[in-house]
């Protein structure tokens, strides 16, 4: 059954604000699970986005009582996670520039810009191990914000206003994360073969 | 828009969100007649759907976030 994304009551950001404990279990309750998936999909294992999770919503009753209001509960969630995570990431490892994905993503063209190597058939119709495999392997070897981009608009369906305010950036650059993020991915599972 | 390179950037940044009609209307003009960039369109959106049904089903463990849920709320008190 596919998920459905509600909109928030337009007064639950006020009902926050006033320390509500009704308000604040709904968002516990609502968000619970698309804060700890979106950990997941950042490249946590499953111990490190229980506690990531556990963390964003300490902090968030912690601050409830600052909520300014000027976005909405959900993107302000996300906003704290995003940060966690990167708390999270630090020290594992740096996080990696992009730009052999641009230089691959170049390659494919001829000097018109029209296609000198097509893109071949990847199969990701299929819901088997292997396509799951490669999607996590991708994602948690970009940039963390690229993966972050990535998950709140396939996965959480944020709107590109919200994904800015979450990650701190422009249009452009939501753009251009995308698109690097969405060819890593796609020459990922065009280089294993993963192909009907 | 007719070369295949800006079409495949436009998909890929989800430009066809936001731009103009003359240019989306340019766009899926260009993805009739071009067999490559219909590919590449086609496995973009594959890869967010494929992302949703990957993240999405079956879910998250009930047992996994009544656990957790128990444990941010008892923060509260």
């Amino acid at each position: 059954m596919p998920e459905v994304i509600t909109p928030e009551a337009p007064d639950l950001a006020a009902q926050v604000r006033a320390g509500d404990r009704r308000a604040i279990q709904t968002v516990v309750e609502t968000y619970l699970a698309q804060i700890l998936r979106a950990a997941h999909g950042a490249g946590l294992d499953p111990h490190q986005a229980e506690d990531v999770t556990q963390a964003t919503f300490t902090t968030f009753i912690e601050v409830a009582p600052r909520f300014e209001g000027r976005s909405s509960v959900r993107t302000w969630l996300f906003g704290i996670l995003y940060k966690k995570i990167a708390e999270a990431r630090r020290g594992r490892r740096r996080d990696r520039q992009m730009d052999e994905i641009d230089e691959a993503f170049e390659s494919r063209f001829d000097a018109r810009g029209g296609w000198s190597r097509p893109p071949q058939p990847v199969d990701t119709a299929l819901h088997h191990k292997e396509l799951e495999a490669e999607i996590f392997a991708c994602l948690d070897a970009a940039p963390l914000r690229q993966t972050l981009a990535f998950i709140l608009r396939e996965v959480e369906e944020l709107s590109t206003e919200d994904i800015c305010n979450v990650l701190g950036i422009t249009r452009t650059n939501l753009g251009v994360m995308l698109h690097r993020i969405r060819n890593r991915i796609r020459d990922c599972l065009e280089s294993k073969g993963v192909r009907r | 828009m007719r070369i295949c390179k800006d079409v495949a950037t436009a998909l890929g940044q989800d430009d066809v969100r936001t731009v103009p009609w003359w240019r989306g209307l340019a766009l899926r003009l260009h993805l009739l007649m071009c067999p490559h960039c219909r590919r590449y369109a086609a496995q973009i959106r594959g890869i967010g759907t494929a992302a949703r049904r990957l993240f999405r089903e079956p879910g998250v463990d009930p047992q996994t976030l009544e656990r957790l849920q128990e444990t941010i709320l008892s923060r509260q008190d």
